[in-house]
């Protein structure tokens, strides 16, 4: 009897075990001066404020839990929390603090960690170039929770990226990498968008099961960040979240950057390119195409279709409609 | 053929009945930690590959040809040849799609003298698997016939499109092939059909594999790799994920210019009111993507529409394949120094060993050859530099780097030193 019972708890149960599984939570703060700016609504320090709340949130819910923060910066992205100066005070003098509870000295370490290291790199931060360094930012945050599930046994962990900015600050094929990585660890990318919209971020959230959401109210910042982004990854699939149905996943052209529905894309390179090159060449990569293969495409949507459509409207008539009107704005 | 023999310059049927554990040895302290550090950091070394930046062949077409000849119930490979064969596989399926999203596979198995097709040329990997996994229940027989492979390859490879590789990836096992007709003729009309052979032997070399591989590679046989151990049968597998670089030759020789391909870039649409027909199986489903030429509803990407043939991805599709064209460059061992100027990993802020003295380091060295009879040193400074950025890393996340996250940790992280050579092709 007892053994049947059991499997029944256990059925009914199946994230009680689970629940226990210590967690990491990897928080990328953005801090381009410039893109603060532009927030009028809210500061840098109304966000830390919140965002120290929310890591002593997920310490506290349970003991083994981890965090660690990065800050990335227009010129570098670097580690707030920890540094290893740091673990190394920790292992030599211990718990120096002379506060008596393990927990509470250490969400202190963190604050206080967190926010003087935040304060020396906006120190060191100048001006920077037109690309920012959150794809650093995020390939050091799966470096380090690499180390702490190869330290740790089934560590689960998920990244929260703070951001402020669009992707005109993103380099592309970086921060694509960062995604496909984190797929593959199964780490969920958490975006938290204060600026204007991104969808690099969008699809990154989108492609690792993350949370995205564009932040309208800046001032209650805490509240999304403790309810919304608080939701560990395994309960996920048993809660209402803020969904994105609409992603832009949208190609866009690479010589002229316009949006792409129907494209050409280079053999070699497989750069996107909205339509045949002028000369033979691909613009990106400069391997020089074949003449045939080029002149077929040249004719294929001109000549031929305008006649296919014709003899098809008469052999055919099962030819889907749609694709008439579709040929029709085309040409 | 040196890179062929193992350390001990033999094939693993040849070594001495070797376990893992007859290698460790205690060094004076009694301690094991030093050795088993410089075993791990020697064994992650060679998962570095050298990277040049080629051209390759993005979109590929590979047959992927399974022995299930007698010889694979052989058991020099646990439990057996066969199935070893099959989860290896199956690993490669998944591996191979993850790395070449755009590319298409067909797998067909050599059995009693036949060649049967087990699964037809697709983009779909969940398909191959489970056709993989059927093969399970199916018992090793008879004789492999290359040639009965090949030429049903060749059938499977005909039709693709002149811009997508035609590659053919044999597994076998067997010293012998028995052919209904002349081979030589076959390999002849893979050359002509500019389809490339690679070749895994289980056993030894077997010349017309060699043959055959030289020839249909413009002279190249290193794509020929006979295994030493599990180890190198996974990692000759694993290089075949990693498309073929498109050599002087053969552009001289094919095409004259590379492929332009035509592809459509559909929308998603979420329908969470009411389901609608999709295309491709004609279920109703929630949801799905549209084709931008027919507008016709597909189920999942990548595929080919199934109503005007336009070949359907996702812009993210084509990134997964960007770091084969962007690599990352190789990072180079600093040399053991008495003091180094990093202390800890940038990447994942683990600490460096410290620095070792001239004295120290002979001391060591001396001791490392006296225990291992070795002229190789072990000894080493565990720090691994970026040429760009001159930023210093662990082994690990230099493995990390290169083979999951392709991107430099410290050239991304790091803008203010003026030489910057940032990879983006700015997409936007
Ligand atoms: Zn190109
Ligand atoms: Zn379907
Ligand atoms: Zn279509
Ligand atoms: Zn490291
Ligand atoms: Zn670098």
């Amino acid at each position: 009897m007892d053994a049947i019972a059991e499997s029944v708890f256990d059925n009914t149960m199946p994230h009680a075990a689970v629940d226990d599984t210590p967690s990491h939570l990897s928080v990328i703060l953005e801090t381009s001066a410039a893109g603060w700016l532009a927030i009028p609504q809210t500061t840098l320090k109304q966000v830390s404020e919140a965002l120290l709340v929310a890591l002593n949130a997920h310490l506290a819910s349970n003991t083994s839990n981890q965090v660690s923060v990065l800050a990335s910066g227009v010129q570098r992205s670097e580690f707030l929390f920890p540094t290893p100066e740091d673990t190394h005070a920790k292992h030599h003098n211990g718990t120096s603090t002379l506060v008596s509870s393990k927990l509470y000295s250490l969400f202190r370490h963190v604050d206080e960690e967190v926010l003087h290291r935040l304060d020396a790199h906006i120190q060191t931060e100048g001006n920077g170039c037109d690309k920012g360094t959150l794809a650093g930012g995020t390939s050091m945050a799966l470096a380090y929770i690499r180390r702490c599930q190869a330290e740790t046994a089934a560590l689960k962990a998920r990244i929260l990226i703070i951001s402020i900015t669009d992707d005109s600050a993103i380099p592309y094929i970086p921060v694509m990498n960062c995604i496909f990585a984190a797929q593959k660890m199964k780490t969920s990318i958490d975006v938290c968008q204060l600026g204007p919209a991104s969808s690099f971020l969008q699809q990154a959230a989108d492609a690792t099961g993350g949370v995205y959401m564009d932040v309208k109210h800046p001032q209650g910042l805490i509240q999304y960040l403790t309810t919304a982004f608080f939701v560990d990854t395994s309960l996920r699939p048993f809660m209402v979240l803020p969904s994105q149905n609409n992603v832009d996943f949208r190609a866009s052209c690479f010589v002229t950057g316009g949006v792409v529905e129907r494209g050409y894309v280079c053999g070699v390179c497989l750069c996107i390119l909205k339509d045949v090159p002028q000369r033979n060449f691909c613009p990106v990569c400069g391997s020089r195409f074949d003449d045939l293969v080029i002149s077929k495409l040249r004719r294929g949507p001109v000549v031929t279709r305008k006649k296919k459509r014709k003899t098809d409207a008469l052999q055919t008539p099962l030819t889907p409609a749609a694709e008439q009107p579709e040929a029709v704005t085309d040409d | 053929m040196e890179e062929l023999k193992g350390a001990n310059g033999g094939y693993a049927w040849e070594d001495e009945y070797q376990r893992s554990w007859d290698i460790v040895k205690e060094d004076d302290g009694g301690s094991l930690e030093g050795i088993v550090t410089s075993l791990v950091e020697a064994r992650k070394k060679r998962f570095m590959k050298n990277v040049t930046p080629f051209q390759r062949g993005i979109i590929r077409t590979m047959v992927l040809v399974v022995d299930l000849s007698s010889s694979m119930q052989e058991k020099d490979l646990r439990p057996n040849r066969a199935s070893i064969t099959i989860s290896y596989a199956i690993d490669f399926v998944g591996e191979f799609f993850d790395q070449n999203p755009i590319s298409q596979l067909g797998i067909v198995v050599m059995r009693s003298g036949v060649a049967t097709l087990v699964s037809d040329v697709s983009g779909n990997p969940q398909s191959h698997i489970d056709n993989l996994r059927a093969l399970r229940k199916l018992e090793p027989k008879g004789d492999p016939s290359l040639q009965n492979a090949l030429e049903m390859s060749k059938g499977l490879l005909l039709h693709v499109a002149s811009h997508c590789t035609r590659e053919v990836l044999i597994i076998f096992g067997s010293l012998l092939t028995s052919d209904p007709g002349d081979i030589h003729k076959t390999i002849l009309s893979l050359v002509v059909s500019k389809i490339r052979v690679r070749v895994i032997g289980l056993t030894a070399q077997v010349a017309i594999c060699a043959e055959m591989v030289r020839k249909t590679n413009f002279g190249d046989s290193s794509l020929y790799g006979v295994i030493l151990n599990e180890t190198h049968y996974k990692e000759l597998l694993m290089n075949a994920v990693t498309p073929l670089a498109i050599s002087n030759q053969s552009l001289a020789e094919t095409a004259p210019g590379f492929s332009l391909v035509e592809m459509g870039f559909p929308s998603r649409i979420s329908e969470t009111a009411s389901p609608s027909f999709c295309s491709c199986h004609s279920k109703l489903t929630y949801g799905g993507y549209v084709c931008p030429q027919c507008l016709s509803k597909i189920c999942s990407l990548p595929t080919v529409c199934p109503c005007c043939q336009l070949m359907l991805i996702l812009s993210t599709h084509l990134a997964r394949s960007y770091h084969h064209l962007f690599p990352l460059k190789t990072y180079v061992e600093v040399p053991v120094l008495t003091n180094y100027d990093t202390e800890f990993c940038f990447g994942c802020q683990i600490a460096f060993p410290a620095g070792v003295t001239p004295l120290e380091a002979q001391v060591l060295k001396a001791k490392e050859e006296a225990q291992w009879g070795m002229k190789k040193h072990m000894l080493t400074s565990s720090r691994y530099r970026c040429p760009d950025c001159q930023v210093s890393f662990c082994i690990d996340c230099d493995v990390f780097s290169h083979d999951v996250l392709h991107n430099c940790m410290g050239c991304e992280s790091i803008r203010e030193s003026p030489s910057k050579p940032t990879l983006s092709v700015n997409a936007i």
